[in-house]
C-alpha cells in the first residue's frame, strides 16, 4: 500500500521533472544567441559556427534536448558557457552557501512563527493576539529588497554592526538571515494562529478540559499535534523557498550561493547553468512535498489508511 | 463550543457594514482607494514632472533634513528630479501592471479551470502535471526568462507575470468545479437534461464569482511584490517609465548618501501590499457566508 | 423510542440530607455581535447521591449550557456565568477558580458527551487518552495506568481490550467510541456522572448497547447521574427524577412517574402526547404548535404555544415560579391547578384538535 503509493509519487515527480526541463529547455533557446554574447560584434560567421560546435549548440532542437537529457541521467549537465567548470560543479559549489544561509533562516522562521502564532492563538482578539497578527500580515507584506537596504543602512552603515555583504563570517550571515526569515516567520505564523484556533475550538478539547487537564498541558499534549498538518504544509513551501529562491537577497549582499549563479547565468545566457539551477529547484521541491506528505501520516494516523 | 449553542451568524450584513466593524480592513481599503485616487489624479497631485531634471538641486535630502528644502518634499535623485513626484507617478505603473495582471490571470485561470474541471479525464492530469511544472519553477527565474526572451518593457512584464501567475486562479477555479459537478443541483441539471456547458454556466459560475472576487486583492499584492522585485533587478519595468521597485533598485548605489531615493519609494509599495493583504484576507473571510463566523478571530 | 410503560409504583428517591450537587438560580448567557443570548435564565435543581436525575427538553432549551456551566465548560468568551450558584460537596463551583475546578474534573466529577467522534482526540491512541485520565489524579506509574486502562476496557464490554488499547478513535465504531469515552469518564471513581445525550449520535442498536454499559456504570460505580437528553425513552428507561427545561427555564421537576404520569406542566404534556404510541391509533402525530424561541418570550417562557393559557394576561406578563404541586413535584405554570389529576398521554383533551 505504501508502496503503491511512493511508486505514484515518484512517477508524478518525474513527470513534473520532465515537464520543467523541457520548459526551461525551450526558454532558454529563445532567450537568445550566447554566440553573440561570446564573440566579438565583428567576428566572422565562421568563429560562430564553430564557437557555436564547441558548445553543442549546433544540433537541431530535438537533438539538443536529447543530449541534455542523456547526459543528465549521467550526471553530466554539461559545462558553463563562461566558466570553465562543469555546471553542476558550479552548482555544487554554490549549494552549502545557499543551505547554509536557507538553514539558518529556517530555523529562525520555524521557531519565532510558531511560537508567537501559538501565542496568539490562546488569546484572541487580545492586544498581544493583535500585535502578532500585525506583525505577520507586514512580514508577508515585505518587499525583500526594501527591508534589506534598510538594514544595510541601519545596521551595517549606520551601527556599524555587520559587513555590509559579502559571505565568510557568521557576522556576514545575519542580515541575510534575518531578511530572508521575514516573511516566512509571516506566513508561518498566520497559519499556525489559524489552526491552533480552529484546534482549540474542537469538540476533544472540550473533553480534555472534563478530564481535569489545564491549558498548557492541553495545548502540548493535544491541540498541537492536530494544529500541526496546515502549518507543516506551509513550512514545507516556504522552506523549499528558501533553498531555491533567494536570487535577490544573495544578489543584494553578494552571497555565493545558487541564486546568485542563477542571477548571473541569467544574464550570460548560460544555458547549462541555468537548467542546472532549473533542475536543482525540481528536486528541491519534489523532495520537500514528499517529506511533507510522510509528515502528515505521522501527524494523523487517519491517514495511513488511506490510499491515494 | 461546538454543538451546544447556535450563534446567530453575521451573514446577514452587507459587506459595507460589515468591515465597518473591522477597523483595520477599513483603513486598509479606504488606504487603496487613496492610493488609485494618487495614481489617476497623478498630473495634479505630483509638484513636478517626474522626468525634469533640475542639475541644480541634485541628491537634496527630505524637506525636514539639512539642506532639504519644502520645494523638493521627499529629496531629490541624482538627477535632481523630484522624489516625491515620481512616487506617485510611480503609482500608476506599479497599479496598472498588477490590475493587468490580475485581469488577465483572472480570465485565463478561470477558463483553463472551468475546462479541466469539466472535462476532466487526460486534459485533467494533463492540466495538473502542468500547473505542478509551473508552480515547482523558481518564480523569478521564469520571470527572467520570460523577459530575456521577449525583450524588456511593459507588456513583456505583464506577459511574464501573466505565465507565472495563471495558475492559481486556475485552480482554485478547478477545485471549486470538482466539489460542485459533485453536488446536487448540479447533477438535477443535468438529469433535467441541460448540456454540460449549459450547467457550468448556469450553476456553476455564479458560486464561483464571489470566492474568485475576494481573491483579487490578495493577488494584486503579490503581483505588485513581484513586478517590485523584478524591476528592481533591473528586468521589470523599464525607464524612462517608473515603478516604485525600479525607483528602489536604481538608487541602490546611493544607500548611504541618499537612503531617502530607497525608504519612501519603498513604503509607498510596503504600505499599499500591505493594505492589499489585510483588505484581501478580510475580504475572503466576509465573501464565504461560511466563514463570516470567524471575523474578528 | 416510544415511552416504555413503568411499573405503577414510584420508585423511592434516594435521599441523603443533603444534595450532592445543588444548582441555584443559574443564569448564562452568551454576548455575540448579533446581541445577548439568553441560553440559561435562572435554572435551580438539585441532585442527590446515587440517583439519575434527568435534564430533558428540546435543542436550545439551554440544558447542556446549564449543566456545562455548573463545571466551566463554556468558552468564556462568548459564554458567560452571569448569576447563580453551584454548590458541590459545599464548594460553590462557580466561584472556584480553573485550578481548583480542575482537581474535581474528572475525578469527583466526570463528563460523557455527545459525539465520541469528535470528542476523542484523533492523533492519539484510546489506551493513552485513559492513562492520561487517571494518571492526573492517581499517582500511578504508566505500567499500573495501562493495566487499569485494559480493565476498564474490558468492563465496558470492548473485546480484545489489550490489543484494542493502541488503536486509535477512527479505528473504533461508534457505539465502542462511546464506550470507551465512559471507560474514561468512569476510570476515576467520580461521584457525579454527566451524561450530555450520550446516545443522540449513535443508531438505535447501538443505542442499547451503550445505555447497557451506563447502567453497568453507574450500579458498580453508585455514583449520581445527570442524564441529558431529548429522548423522552431513555428518561423513562433511566431517570430517578426529571427537570424539564424550555427556553432556559425549568417549568416542571418531580420523580420520573409523576412527569410521565401526573404531568402538570402544558409543555410536559405536550412533550408526552407527541410521542408515537403503540397502544393507540393515531390518524397523525400531535406536535405543540409553533417553534421553540429565538428572542425570551415576556412572561412565561412558553406562553405563545401554549393551549392552556389561552390567551390570558398573567401569562404574559409574570414568569410564574415553580410551585409544589405533588410531594417533591414541582411545576412552573400560573394555572396548573386547571391540570386535572391522572391524565395520560393519549387522554389529554386539547382544545385545538
Amino acid at each position: 500500500m505504501l508502496l503503491r503509493y511512493l511508486v505514484f509519487r515518484v512517477g508524478r515527480a518525474l513527470v513534473t521533472l520532465a515537464l520543467m526541463s523541457m520548459m526551461v529547455f525551450g526558454l532558454t533557446r529563445l532567450m537568445g544567441d550566447p554566440v553573440s554574447l561570446l564573440v566579438a560584434i565583428d567576428a566572422s560567421e565562421e568563429l560562430r559556427e564553430q564557437t557555436r560546435e564547441r558548445l553543442g549548440l549546433d544540433g537541431s532542437l530535438t537533438e539538443q534536448f536529447t543530449d541534455f537529457v542523456l547526459s543528465a541521467l549521467q550526471g553530466d549537465f554539461g559545462n558553463s558557457i563562461y566558466r570553465s567548470m562543469s555546471s553542476r560543479d558550479l552548482l555544487l559549489d554554490a549549494l552549502p552557501a545557499t543551505l547554509l544561509l536557507a538553514a539558518v533562516a529556517a530555523a529562525i522562521a520555524i521557531l519565532v512563527g510558531v511560537s508567537i502564532g501559538v501565542v496568539a492563538s490562546l488569546k484572541p482578539r487580545s492586544w498581544l493576539d493583535t500585535v502578532v497578527s500585525s506583525i505577520s500580515m507586514a512580514g508577508v507584506s515585505m518587499p525583500e529588497f526594501w527591508i534589506a537596504l534598510l538594514l544595510i543602512f541601519w545596521l551595517a552603515v549606520g551601527l556599524g554592526l555587520v559587513p555590509t555583504s559579502g559571505s565568510g563570517t557568521w557576522l556576514h550571515l545575519v542580515m541575510p538571515a534575518i531578511v530572508l526569515a521575514i516573511r516566512p516567520i509571516g506566513s508561518i505564523a498566520q497559519v499556525t494562529r489559524s489552526s491552533m484556533i480552529d484546534q482549540m475550538r474542537a469538540d476533544y478539547v472540550v473533553t480534555a478540559y472534563a478530564k481535569g487537564l489545564k491549558t498548557p498541558t492541553i495545548v502540548r499534549r493535544h491541540v498541537l499535534k492536530n494544529a500541526g498538518i496546515p502549518v507543516v504544509t506551509m513550512g514545507g513551501v516556504e522552506i523549499a523557498d528558501l533553498m531555491t529562491g533567494a536570487i535577490v537577497v544573495e544578489t543584494i549582499f553578494n552571497w555565493p550561493g545558487v541564486g546568485r549563479l542563477a542571477s548571473h547565468a541569467m544574464q550570460t545566457i548560460d544555458y547549462p547553468v541555468i537548467q542546472t539551477v532549473v533542475f536543482w529547484a525540481a528536486l528541491i521541491t519534489i523532495v520537500m512535498n514528499l517529506l511533507v506528505d510522510l509528515s502528515y501520516a505521522w501527524l494523523d494516523p487517519r491517514t495511513r489508511q488511506e490510499t491515494r | 463550543m461546538s454543538g451546544v449553542v447556535k450563534l446567530p451568524s453575521s451573514s446577514g450584513l452587507p459587506l459595507y457594514r460589515l468591515i465597518i466593524r473591522d477597523k483595520f480592513a477599513l483603513a486598509s481599503a479606504l488606504f487603496l482607494v487613496a492610493i488609485v485616487l494618487m495614481a489617476l489624479l497623478a498630473p495634479i497631485l505630483a509638484p513636478f514632472d517626474p522626468t525634469e531634471l533640475h542639475l541644480r538641486d541634485v541628491l537634496r535630502p527630505p524637506a525636514w533634513q539639512e539642506r532639504g528644502t519644502s520645494l523638493y518634499l521627499l529629496g531629490t535623485d541624482g538627477l535632481g528630479r523630484d522624489n516625491l513626484s515620481r512616487i506617485i507617478y510611480s503609482s500608476r505603473i506599479s497599479l496598472s501592471v498588477a490590475l493587468a495582471v490580475v485581469a488577465i490571470t483572472l480570465v485565463i485561470g478561470t477558463l483553463v479551470g472551468l475546462m479541466t474541471g469539466v472535462l476532466r479525464g487526460r486534459v485533467d492530469q494533463c492540466f495538473m502535471a502542468i500547473t505542478d511544472a509551473v508552480m515547482a519553477f523558481p518564480g523569478l527565474l521564469m520571470i527572467m526568462a520570460v523577459v530575456a526572451v521577449l525583450g524588456g518593457g511593459l507588456t513583456t512584464i505583464i506577459i511574464a507575470l501573466s505565465v507565472r501567475y495563471w495558475t492559481t486562479y486556475a485552480r482554485v477555479v478547478r477545485g471549486m468545479v470538482i466539489s460542485l459537478r459533485e453536488t446536487d443541483f448540479v447533477l438535477a441539471a443535468q438529469v433535467l437534461g441541460g448540456s454540460q456547458w449549459h450547467a457550468m454556466r448556469t450553476h456553476m459560475l455564479p458560486n464561483i464569482v464571489s470566492p474568485l472576487a475576494a481573491l483579487i486583492p490578495l493577488e494584486l499584492g503579490r503581483t505588485m511584490l513581484a513586478e517590485a522585485s523584478v524591476s528592481f533587478l533591473g528586468f521589470g519595468v523599464q525607464p524612462p517609465m517608473t515603478s516604485w521597485g525600479l525607483l528602489v533598485g536604481g538608487a541602490r548605489d546611493y544607500i548611504a548618501s541618499a537612503p531617502w531615493l530607497i525608504i519612501y519609494p519603498g513604503m509607498a509599495l510596503f504600505l499599499t501590499i500591505l493594505s492589499a493583504n489585510v483588505f484581501g484576507s478580510w475580504l475572503r473571510l466576509a465573501a464565504d457566508p461560511m466563514h463570516r463566523g470567524r471575523l474578528g478571530t | 423510542m416510544s415511552a416504555s410503560q413503568q411499573d405503577s409504583t414510584e420508585p423511592p428517591v434516594v435521599e441523603t440530607d443533603q444534595p450532592l450537587l445543588s444548582v441555584r438560580g443559574l443564569v448564562t448567557e452568551f454576548v455575540t455581535p448579533a446581541g445577548i443570548i439568553h441560553a440559561v435564565n435562572d435554572v435551580s435543581f438539585d441532585v442527590y447521591s446515587g440517583e439519575t436525575v434527568g435534564v430533558v427538553g428540546e435543542s436550545g432549551s439551554g440544558k447542556s449550557v446549564a449543566v456545562r456551566s455548573v463545571l466551566g465548560l463554556l468558552s468564556q468568551p462568548p459564554g458567560r456565568i452571569v448569576a447563580g450558584e453551584a454548590v458541590f460537596e459545599g464548594h460553590d463551583l462557580l466561584r472556584l477558580d480553573n485550578y481548583a475546578l480542575s482537581v474535581i474534573r474528572g475525578s469527583d466529577i466526570a463528563v460523557i458527551f455527545q459525539d465520541p467522534g469528535t470528542s476523542l482526540n484523533p492523533v492519539l491512541t484510546i489506551g493513552s487518552q485513559i492513562s492520561e485520565a487517571l494518571r492526573i489524579h492517581q499517582d500511578i506509574s504508566r505500567t499500573a495506568a495501562r493495566r487499569r486502562s485494559v480493565e476498564l476496557l474490558q468492563m465496558v464490554g470492548i473485546p480484545n481490550a489489550k490489543a484494542r488499547l493502541d488503536e486509535y478513535p477512527h479505528q473504533y465504531s461508534g457505539g465502542m467510541r462511546q464506550r470507551a469515552m465512559i471507560a474514561m469518564a468512569m476510570a476515576n471513581r467520580p461521584k457525579l456522572l454527566i451524561a450530555d445525550e450520550p446516545t443522540t449520535a449513535l443508531d438505535v442498536t447501538t443505542q442499547a448497547q451503550v445505555l447497557d454499559v451506563l447502567k453497568l456504570a453507574k450500579k458498580e460505580s453508585e455514583a449520581a447521574t445527570i442524564l441529558i437528553t431529548h429522548d423522552l425513552g431513555l428518561i423513562a428507561e433511566m431517570a430517578d427524577r426529571v427537570v424539564v427545561m424550555y427556553a432556559g427555564r425549568v417549568l416542571e421537576t418531580g420523580s420520573v412517574f409523576d412527569i410521565f404520569h401526573r404531568p402538570r406542566h402544558p409543555y410536559t404534556i405536550g412533550l408526552l402526547a407527541s410521542l408515537p404510541r403503540i397502544d393507540t391509533e393515531l390518524d397523525s402525530l400531535h406536535s405543540i404548535r409553533g417553534a421553540p424561541p429565538t428572542t425570551l418570550p415576556t412572561g412565561c417562557a412558553f406562553h405563545p404555544r401554549c393551549d392552556l393559557g389561552k390567551g390570558r394576561a398573567r401569562c404574559a406578563e409574570e414568569v410564574p415560579h415553580l410551585n409544589d404541586v405533588g410531594v417533591g413535584h414541582r411545576s412552573a405554570c400560573h394555572f396548573h391547578e386547571e391540570i386535572k389529576d391522572e391524565v395520560r398521554a393519549g387522554d389529554i383533551n386539547l382544545e385545538h384538535r
